[in-house]
C-alpha cells in the first residue's frame, strides 16, 4: 500500500516537473492580432466597438484596435472553442457550428464576454455557410442582426456590419446592403473606410452600374495611394479586384487585357497569407482569360482557387463552376463532370450550383 | 598545427590521460569516433557572429604578418576554432583564402585538401540526418583521395588513409541508421547489406594501418629515459597513440558490423561478443586514457545490447562516477547517461520513474538549442518510452495515464520536428500514442503529425517508381507490372490524401516553410499522377511565393511547373490548346532563365524549350540546344540536336519560294552552324563511346545528317568516309541479318536505312565511281526492295523527291555549275543502269523515280521532258511486265495503281495531258477517296490550264463530278472534315489542307494572269482575295510553313487589284478572329504517325526513343537532385509527331491511298500494316 502511495506521489511530482517545463504562460486572455504573430496577453479590461484594452501582467495597458483583432481566446474558455474557431477559419462551417453548439452547453461558456463572443462566432459561421452556398441567407441575416442588437458596443461590431452587408448583397437587398456598408465606412480606420467604400461600389456593380462602380473603385484605389500599411494595401487590392470586375463587365478585348494587367500587379504584390484577395484575383484572371479564349490559362487560374484557396468557400464554388465547363474545353470532360459534382455536393445552396441546373 | 597534425594528435591523446586537461573532439586532430547515439551533434550552421567576423578580418593580416615558420600554428588554431564552433562554411572559406594567398607557405598549401576533408568529415559527423551526412562524407573522401594522391609520402598520408576508413565507417552508420528506421522496414536487409560492405572496406583500411602502426611502435626500445631521450620518447609516445587508435578503430568495426545484423541473431551475438572482448582489451591496456574510457563505454553498450543489463549498468555507473570534469569527460558522460536510460527502460529494470526524473533534470539544464541536438533528442526519446511504459502500468491512475501519454505525445511532436535518428520513430510513436489516448485509430489531428506522415509516404514514392521502372526494364510479365503500377497509384493517392489532410490542418502559426513544402510535395505527387494542370498551378505558385530560405524549393517547383506545361503541351488535343501551352512553357522558361540563369535547371529548361520547338521552330530549337553548357552531361547530345535543328531550319527555309525566302547569307550561316554542331556532337560522342561498343543511335543519325550536308557541298569523299569508316560506321549500324525483318523504329528502320544507303549512293555517283555506286545501289536495293507492296514504290519515290529538292536548293543558291554536274553524274549512272538487261521491279522503279527527280530539278524544258520521258518509259515497262516482275498477285495489285499514278505524273510533266487524264480518271473512279489521286487530278487540271487551256482552271478548283475528281476546293473541305473528326492523322491532313487551299489560290492567280479580259482577270483576283481573307477569318493559327507562301500570294492578288498591299498578319490583326472553345471529340492526344510521302521532318524513330530515355534521365536527375523529384520527360514522343513538311511542289503527290477518317483502336494496336509503315515519317537525317 505504502509503495502504491509512493508511486502515485512520484508520478504526480514527475508530472509537475514535466508540466512546469512545458507550460509557458499562465492562463489569461489572449488577443490574436493581424499585425503580430505573438498574441497580446493579459486581462481584458475594456471593450468597445473600436477595440479592446488589455492589461498585461507587466507594463501598461495595451489598446488593441478592432481592425487588428483576429480572435480572442478568453481566460477559462472551453478548450473545444479553439478547435471550433479553427474549423470556422478553415471554412468547415458545419463542423464549426456543431462545435460552437457543444461549447455553448459547457458551463465554462457562461461568462458574459465568452457568451457574447460565442453568439458572434455562431452568426459569423452561419453567414460563412450561407455565403458559401451551403446555408440559408435568411438565417445568417437573422443571427447577425440579433448580434447587432446586443453587441453594438462590441469589438466585433464592424466585422458584423460588414458580414451583414455581404449577406444582404448576396440576397439581392441592395439598399439594405448599402446601409451596412455605409456604417462600415464610418469606422475610424482607413482600411475599414476603404472596405466600406469598396463594398458600396460592389453594390453599384450588382445594380449593373458598371461605370459608376468603376469610378468608385478608382476612388478607393486613389485613397489608398502608396500607403504601405498591410491592411490598407489589402483594401487597395480589393478595390483593384472590384475594378477588374467592372472591366470584365464592360466586355471587350481591351478591357480584359487592362484587367489582366491590374490583376498581375495584385498577384505580384499581395502576400500569400491574404488568401481572400489571392482567390478573387485568380478568379478574375480566369474570367478574363476565359473570355479571351485562352482556356488552358483560364483553367490554371481557376485551379489556383480550387487547390490553394478552397477555404474561401464562395470563391471556391465559383471556380468549380467555371472548371465545370472549361475542363471539357481542354480535353478533360471527366474532370469537368467531377468539378460540377463537387459544386453540387459541397455548395448546394450556392448561386453557382443553381446556375448549373440539374 | 597544420603541418604537425600528427604531433598534436598525439599530444591531445596523451594529454587526455586521466582527464588531466581540456580536450576537444576534433576529427582531424583527435579522431575519436563518436557513435551517432551519443554524438553531441550540432546543426551545420552558418552563424554570422560578430566575433567571427572580427577574427575573419584579423586573420589575413596575421597570415601576412608572420613568416612561414610561425604562421602555421595560428592558422591551424583558427581553423580548429572554426570547426569546433561548427562554422564549417567559414572554415572552407578560410581555406579558400589560404589557397589564394601568396604569402602562405607551400607546406601549408600542400595540406589544404586534407584540411578540407577534415572539415567536411567533421561537418558530416555533426549533421543530423542521413541525407545531410552522406554528401559531406563523400566530399571528405574525395579530398582525402586528392591529398593522398598528390602527397603520397606526406606525414599525414597515413592519417589520411585512416580518415578514409573512418568515413567509410561513418557512411556505414548512416546505412545502419536507415535500416533501423520504421519507414524502411521493407528494405532493411538492403540497408544492412550496404552497411556491411562499408564496414568491411573500412576494416581493410584499419587493419593495414594497425599492422603498420604496431610495427612502428614495436621498433622502439621498451625502455626509454624520458629526460635523457626526450625526443625518442615523444616519438614512441606518438607511435603508441597511433597504434592504440588503430586497435580502437578495429574494435569499432566489429561493433558496427554487429549492427548490420538483426539484434539477437547469431552473427549479431557473435560479433557483439567479439566487440566487447576487443573493447575490454583496449580498456585494460589504456584505462587511464580517454580512449580507454571510450572503449569501456562501448564495452558496456555491447553488454546492454545483448541484454546483460546488470553488467552494462555497472560499467555506466563507473563512468558516470568518474571524477574528471573536462569537456571531453562531460561528452562521454552525456553519452553514457543515454545508454543508462536505455538500460533503465529495459524489461529487466523497468525503472521508468527514474528515467523520467533523470532525463527531465538533464534536459532542464540545457538551452533550447542544446535540446534540439540528437543527443538530447535521444534522452527525450527515452523519456517518451518511459512515460508510455509508465502509463501502461496497471496501477497508474487514469488521470495520470492521460497526462503521461499527453506529455509523451508533446515530446514526440518536438522530437519529430528536428532531424535525428529519432524523427521517424517519434512520428510512428505519435500515432500509437494518439490511439492510446483516443482509444482508436484516428486521423492526424494536427499539421505536424499529418505532414510527418505525408513526408514519410512521399519518401517512398521513389521506391515505387524504381520498382516499376525496374520491372519494365526487365520486361516482367504484364500482370506483375500492372500490380506494381496499381500499388504505385494507390501509394500516390494515399500520399496526396495525407497532404490534403495536412493542409486542412494548417494554422496561423504553422511555419511557412512547412506549408510550402507540403504544397511542393503535392505538386510533385500531382505530376506523378500526370495531373499536369494541378502540378503546374502548385509548382508555379510555390516558385513565386516560397520564402527566401526555400530558394531551391522555389526553383524545383518552377521546374515542376515547366515539366507539367510541357507534358500538357504534348497531351493537347488541338493545335490551339497546344499554342496556349506553348505560351505557358515560354513564360515559365523565361522566368527560370531570368531568375536562376546560372542554375542547372536553366540548362534543363533550355533543353525542354528546344524539345518543344523541335520540328516547329527549328531555329529556336537549335539556338536553345546550342546554349547548353559544355560541362553538361548532355552536351554532346545537345550539340547533335542543335546541328540537326539548324539543318532542318535550313531545309525549311530553302524550300520557301524565292520571293519570301530569308537572305542566302542567313541560310548559309545556318548550314555552317549545322555542320559545326554536328561535327562537335559526333566528336564528343565518339570520344565517349569505345570502339567496341555499339554506336548510340543519335550518333548514327548525326552522321547521316552530316552526310547530307557534305553531299550538298559536294564533299563526297567525306560523306563516304563518314558513312563507311569504322568505328561506328553507319553502314554497319543500319545492317540487319534478315532484310524482311527490319525493326519499325531506330536506325535500322527501313526508311532510315534506305536514306543512309541513298546518301552513300549519291556520294559515289558524285565521285563518278560507278562501280562503287553500283555497290551502293545494290545495298539500297537490298534495303528498300525488301519493303512490302506499294511501300517499295513510295520509298523510291521519296528518294527521287530528295534529288529534286537537292537540285532546287542548288539552283536557289545560284550554284548552276553544281546543278549541271549533278545532272551529268546521275545521267551517266542511270544510263549505265538502263543498259542492264536484268532489271528488277526495284531497279526500274529507282530509275524511274530518279529520272523523275532529275526532271523536276532540271531547268531546261527539253532536258526535263527527256528525263520525264525516261521515267515514263521505266514506269511503262513495269506496268507492261508486271506479271513477270512481281509474281505475287496481291502485291502486284497493290503496286500497280501507284505506278500508274507516277506515270500520269510524268505524262503531265511531259505535257501529254490527254494521256495523263485518261490514267487519272481511271484511278479516280476506282479509288475516289485516295487523296493522292485527287491531288494529282487537280494538279493535272491546273497544269493543263497553265498550258493555255484556261477553262481547265475551274475544273482544278471545283472538280469534275462525272470523273469523281474533287478539285482543290472540295479536297480542302474533305480534309477539313477529316481534321475535325479528330483523326490521329489530323496534323498531316491539316498540312495538306493548307496545300490544297494554296493551290486553289494559285489557280485563281494563274487564271487571272492568263485572262485577256480585264473583267475576268479582276473577277478571278477578287475571288482569290475573298477566299484567302475568308480563310484567315476562320483560322486562328496560320501554319508557319505556309505563311510566307500565302503572304506572297496575297501580295500578288492585292497588287493585281491595285489595292494597298498589306500582309495577311496585318489583315488578321485588323479582323482578329475570336477563338472559340473547342471541345475535342476524343481526349486522346493526337499522334500523327504518318506524315505522307514527301514529308521531310521525320525522325529516325530510334532517335526518338533514345531521346526519351536520355531526356528522361536528365530530368529525373534534375529533379531527384533538386528536391527528390523524378520527372519523366516525354517530349521526344512529340518528335515522332512532327508535322510533315509537305513541299509546295505540285509534284509531291504520293502514291494513291485512301484517306481514313479514324483508325479503329484495334487497328492502332496491331502491328503496323504495310500501308501504315508507308505512312511513317520520311526519315530525315537531321532528326
Amino acid at each position: 500500500m505504502r509503495n502504491r502511495i509512493a508511486l502515485a506521489l512520484s508520478i504526480v511530482l514527475t508530472l509537475l516537473v514535466c508540466l512546469t517545463a512545458t507550460r509557458s504562460a499562465r492562463a489569461i486572455d489572449q488577443v490574436i492580432r493581424k499585425s503580430s504573430t505573438t498574441p497580446t496577453r493579459g486581462k481584458i479590461t475594456a471593450i468597445s466597438k473600436n477595440g479592446l484594452t488589455v492589461k498585461p501582467q507587466v507594463g501598461d495597458d495595451v489598446m488593441v484596435p478592432a481592425n487588428d483583432i483576429v480572435d480572442v481566446r478568453w481566460d477559462g474558455e472551453p478548450a473545444k472553442l479553439i478547435t471550433a474557431r479553427g474549423a470556422d477559419r478553415a471554412a468547415r462551417f458545419t463542423r464549426a457550428l456543431a462545435s460552437y453548439a457543444d461549447v455553448a452547453s459547457d458551463p465554462k461558456s457562461n461568462p458574459a464576454n465568452i457568451k457574447l463572443d460565442l453568439q458572434f462566432l455562431v452568426a459569423r459561421a452561419t453567414a460563412g455557410q450561407a455565403l458559401a452556398g451551403t446555408g440559408k441567407l435568411v438565417d445568417a441575416k437573422a443571427k447577425l442582426e440579433a448580434y447587432l442588437q446586443v453587441g453594438a458596443n462590441s469589438f466585433r461590431y464592424f466585422e458584423c456590419v460588414k458580414l451583414l452587408g455581404r449577406v444582404e448583397l448576396a440576397a439581392g437587398n441592395h439598399e439594405q446592403a448599402k446601409v451596412q456598408f455605409t456604417a462600415l465606412a464610418s469606422a475610424p480606420w482607413l482600411d475599414y473606410k476603404m472596405a466600406g467604400q469598396s463594398a458600396q461600389a460592389r453594390v453599384l456593380l450588382a445594380q449593373n452600374k458598371a461605370d459608376e462602380a468603376l469610378a468608385a473603385f478608382q476612388a478607393v484605389i486613389t485613397q489608398g495611394g502608396s500607403n504601405a500599411e498591410a491592411a490598407v494595401k489589402g483594401q487597395r487590392f480589393e478595390a483593384v479586384l472590384g475594378k477588374s470586375n467592372c472591366l470584365i463587365r464592360k466586355q471587350g478585348q481591351a478591357s480584359y487585357e487592362a484587367a489582366l494587367k491590374d490583376l498581375a500587379g495584385v498577384l505580384a504584390e499581395v502576400s500569400d497569407t491574404n488568401t481572400r484577395v489571392l482567390a478573387e484575383a485568380y478568379l478574375r484572371q480566369g474570367d478574363c482569360l476565359r473570355l479571351l479564349g485562352r482556356q488552358k490559362e483560364a483553367v490554371l487560374a481557376y485551379l489556383h482557387v480550387d487547390l490553394l484557396f478552397a477555404a474561401e468557400a464562395s470563391m471556391h464554388a465559383e471556380s468549380l463552376f467555371h472548371l465545370g465547363t472549361l475542363w471539357s474545353a481542354v480535353g478533360h470532360p471527366e474532370r469537368a463532370s467531377s468539378a460540377r459534382e463537387r459544386l453540387r455536393s459541397d455548395y448546394p445552396q450556392s448561386s453557382w450550383a443553381k446556375k448549373l441546373g440539374s | 598545427m597544420l603541418n604537425s597534425r600528427g604531433r598534436i594528435l598525439l599530444s591531445s591523446l596523451l594529454a587526455g590521460c586521466s582527464d588531466s586537461g581540456p580536450l576537444t573532439l576534433t576529427a582531424g586532430r583527435l579522431p575519436i569516433p563518436i557513435h551517432p547515439l551519443g554524438n553531441p551533434m550540432a546543426e551545420m550552421r552558418f552563424r554570422p557572429v560578430p566575433v567571427l567576423v572580427a577574427l575573419w578580418l584579423l586573420v589575413p593580416s596575421i597570415v601576412s604578418a608572420q613568416g612561414p615558420t610561425v604562421g602555421t600554428s595560428r592558422e591551424g588554431s583558427f581553423l580548429e576554432a572554426l570547426r569546433q564552433r561548427g562554422y564549417f562554411e567559414y572554415a572552407q572559406l578560410y581555406l579558400d583564402e589560404l589557397e589564394k594567398s601568396s604569402v602562405v607557405p607551400a607546406e601549408i598549401k600542400a595540406v589544404i585538401s586534407y584540411e578540407r576533408a577534415i572539415t567536411f568529415l567533421e561537418a558530416g559527423r555533426q549533421a543530423a540526418s542521413p541525407s545531410e551526412k552522406t554528401p559531406l562524407y563523400d566530399r571528405a573522401l574525395g579530398f582525402l583521395d586528392q591529398f593522398v594522391k598528390a602527397n603520397p609520402k606526406h606525414a599525414l598520408a597515413a592519417d589520411a588513409n585512416s580518415q578514409r576508413g573512418r568515413i567509410l565507417l561513418g557512411k556505414a552508420r548512416v546505412e545502419i541508421w536507415q535500416s533501423q528506421s520504421p519507414s524502411n522496414s521493407g528494405n532493411r536487409a538492403t540497408f544492412q547489406q550496404a552497411a556491411r560492405g562499408q564496414v568491411i572496406a573500412a576494416r581493410k583500411i584499419f587493419q593495414a594501418a594497425h599492422d603498420q602502426f604496431q610495427k612502428a611502435w614495436k621498433a622502439f626500445p621498451t625502455f626509454l629515459d624520458r629526460v635523457q631521450q626526450s625526443k625518442l620518447f615523444e616519438k614512441r609516445k606518438r607511435a603508441e597513440a597511433l597504434y592504440m587508435r588503430a586497435q580502437y578503430d578495429l574494435a569499432l568495426c566489429t561493433y558496427e558490423e554487429a549492427q548490420t545484423h538483426d539484434r539477437g541473431s547469431d552473427p549479431y551475438v557473435k560479433l557483439a561478443t567479439q566487440a566487447a572482448v576487443e573493447f575490454e582489451a583496449i580498456h585494460t591496456r589504456y584505462r587511464s586514457q580517454v580512449l580507454g574510457l571510450y572503449a569501456r563505454m562501448w564495452q558496456g553498450k555491447c553488454f546492454e545490447e545483448q541484454d546483460d543489463i546488470n553488467k552494462a549498468m555497472g560499467i555506466y555507473k563507473e563512468l558516470l562516477g568518474h571524477p574528471g570534469g573536462s569537456a571531453t569527460m562531460r561528452v562521454i558522460q552525456d553519452q553514457v547517461l543515454l545508454f543508462q536510460l536505455i538500460c533503465l527502460n529495459h524489461e529487466e529494470k523497468k525503472d521508468y520513474l527514474l528515467v523520467i526524473n533523470e532525463s527531465s533534470e538533464w534536459i532542464s539544464k540545457r538551452t533550447s538549442r542544446q535540446r534540439r541536438g540528437p543527443g538530447a533528442l535521444g534522452i527525450l526519446w527515452e523519456q517518451v518510452r518511459a512515460q508510455e511504459s509508465l502509463a501502461g502500468v496497471r496501477t497508474t491512475a487514469e488521470k495520470d495515464r492521460t497526462q503521461l501519454l499527453t506529455a509523451a505525445l508533446t515530446s514526440c511532436r518536438f522530437i519529430q520536428r528536428w532531424p535525428s535518428k529519432y524523427k521517424d520513430v517519434a512520428l510512428f510513436k505519435m500515432r500509437e500514442l494518439q490511439v492510446k489516448l483516443k482509444g482508436a485509430a484516428i486521423d492526424p489531428q494536427d499539421f505536424d503529425t499529418a505532414f510527418g506522415l505525408a513526408h514519410d509516404l512521399f519518401k517512398k514514392i521513389k521506391r515505387h517508381n524504381e520498382g516499376l521502372e525496374a520491372a519494365r526494364r526487365a520486361k516482367k510479365p504484364v500482370a506483375e507490372i500492372k500490380t506494381l503500377s496499381t500499388a504505385r497509384d494507390e501509394h500516390l493517392a494515399a500520399t496526396l490524401e495525407m497532404l490534403r489532410t495536412a493542409l486542412l490542418l494548417v494554422k496561423r502559426d504553422t511555419p511557412k516553410e512547412d506549408l510550402d513544402r507540403a504544397r511542393f510535395y503535392m505538386a510533385y505527387v500531382y505530376y506523378q499522377q500526370r495531373r499536369n494542370y494541378e502540378a503546374a498551378v502548385l509548382g508555379d505558385f510555390i516558385s513565386r511565393h516560397a520564402g527566401p530560405k526555400a530558394e531551391t524549393m522555389a526553383l524545383d517547383s518552377a521546374a515542376i511547373a515547366m515539366a507539367s506545361h510541357v507534358r500538357s503541351y504534348i497531351d493537347s488535343p488541338t493545335e490551339e490548346l497546344r499554342r496556349q501551352s506553348l505560351r505557358l512553357i515560354e513564360s515559365t522558361a523565361t522566368r527560370i532563365l531570368e531568375k536562376w540563369p546560372e542554375s542547372a535547371r536553366a540548362q534543363d529548361t533550355r533543353l525542354q524549350l528546344a524539345q518543344v520547338y523541335e520540328g516547329k521552330r527549328p531555329l529556336e530549337a537549335a539556338r536553345n540546344y546550342s546554349k547548353v553548357a559544355e560541362n553538361s552531361e548532355v552536351y554532346a547530345e545537345a550539340q547533335t540536336r542543335a546541328g540537326q535543328q539548324f539543318l532542318r531550319a535550313w531545309l525549311d527555309a530553302s524550300s520557301v519560294p524565292l520571293a519570301s525566302r530569308r537572305p542566302q547569307k542567313d541560310l548559309d550561316a545556318w548550314l555552317a552552324s549545322a555542320e559545326t554542331h554536328l561535327r562537335n556532337g559526333i566528336t564528343r560522342t565518339e570520344k565517349s563511346t569505345p570502339e567496341t561498343v555499339q554506336a548510340p543511335e543519335l550518333l548514327i543519325a548525326a552522321k547521316v545528317s552530316l552526310a547530307q550536308i557534305l553531299n550538298n557541298s559536294a564533299k563526297y569523299e567525306q560523306t563516304v568516309s563518314l558513312l563507311v569508316k569504322a568505328p561506328h560506321s553507319v553502314v554497319s549500324a543500319i545492317g540487319v541479318a534478315d532484310e524482311t525483318k527490319r525493326p519499325d523504329s531506330g536506325v535500322q528502320r527501313r526508311e532510315f536505312a534506305s536514306l543512309a544507303a541513298q546518301l552513300l549512293l549519291r556520294a559515289q555517283i558524285g565521285l563518278r565511281k560507278l562501280d562503287e555506286a553500283q555497290t551502293a545501289m545494290e545495298l539500297l536495293e537490298k534495303i528498300a526492295g525488301a519493303a512490302e507492296g506499294e511501300a517499295v514504290t513510295e520509298l523510291y519515290r521519296q528518294l527521287g523527291d530528295e534529288l529534286k529538292q537537292e537540285l532546287d536548293r542548288l539552283r536557289a543558291a545560284g550554284e548552276q555549275q553544281r546543278v549541271t554536274e549533278v545532272l551529268a553524274a546521275f545521267e551517266e549512272f542511270l544510263a549505265r543502269l538502263r543498259q542492264r538487261t536484268d532489271q528488277t521491279f526495284n531497279t526500274l522503279i529507282w530509275i524511274a523515280e530518279t529520272y523523275s527527280g532529275l526532271g523536276q530539278g532540271a531547268t531546261e524544258g527539253a532536258q526535263a521532258t527527256t528525263f520525264f520521258g525516261h521515267a515514263a518509259d521505266s514506269y511503262r515497262q513495269i506496268i507492261d511486265r508486271a506479271d513477270a516482275l512481281v509474281s505475287d498477285a496481291v502485291k502486284r495489285k497493290k503496286m500497280i495503281p501507284g505506278v500508274k499514278l507516277r506515270l500520269a505524273n510524268c505524262r503531265r510533266h511531259q505535257g501529254s495531258f490527254e494521256e495523263a487524264h485518261k490514267l487519272i480518271v481511271l484511278l479516280a473512279t476506282s479509288q475516289p477517296l485516295a487523296l493522292d489521286v485527287q491531288f494529282e487530278a487537280a494538279t493535272l487540271y491546273q497544269a493543263w490550264g497553265n498550258s493555255g487551256r484556261a477553262e481547265q482552271f475551274d475544273k482544278a478548283i471545283i472538280g469534275v463530278e462525272s470523273e469523281r475528281v474533287l478539285g482543290w476546293s472540295q479536297i480542302a473541305l474533305y480534309l477539313q472534315r477529316l481534321v475535325d473528326s479528330g483523326s490521329k492523322d489530323a496534323d498531316r491532313y491539316r498540312a495538306r489542307r493548307w496545300e490544297a487551299r494554296y493551290n486553289q489560290l494559285q489557280c485563281r492567280i494563274q487564271h487571272a494572269e492568263m485572262a485577256t479580259d480585264a473583267k475576268e482577270k479582276t473577277d478571278q483576283l477578287k475571288r482569290a482575295r475573298s477566299e484567302v481573307q475568308g480563310m484567315m477569318l476562320v483560322t486562328s493559327v496560320v501554319d508557319p510553313r505556309w505563311k510566307p507562301r500565302y503572304d506572297a500570294a496575297y501580295r500578288q492578288i492585292l497588287e493585281g487589284l491595285g489595292e494597298p498591299v498589306i500582309s495577311l498578319a496585318e489583315y488578321r490583326e485588323k479582323y482578329k478572329p475570336q477563338v472559340a472553345a473547342v471541345v475535342p471529340a476524343a481526349t486522346s492526344a493526337a499522334v500523327p504517325a504518318a506524315t505522307g510521302g514527301a514529308a521531310v521532318a521525320g525522325s529516325t524513330g530510334v532517335t526518338a526513343e533514345t531521346g526519351t530515355s536520355m531526356m528522361g534521365l536528365i530530368f529525373a536527375v534534375i529533379l531527384l537532385v533538386g528536391g527528390g523529384v523524378g520527372v519523366v520527360f516525354m517530349i521526344k514522343g512529340s518528335s515522332s509527331k512532327k508535322r510533315p513538311r509537305r513541299r509546295y511542289a505540285l509534284d509531291s503527290a504520293p502514291a494513291p491511298r485512301a484517306a481514313r477518317a479514324k483508325r479503329s483502336s484495334s487497328e492502332g494496336r496491331s502491328k503496323p500494316s504495310a500501308e501504315a509503315r508507308r505512312k511513317q515519317p520520311r526519315p530525315r537525317p537531321e532528326s
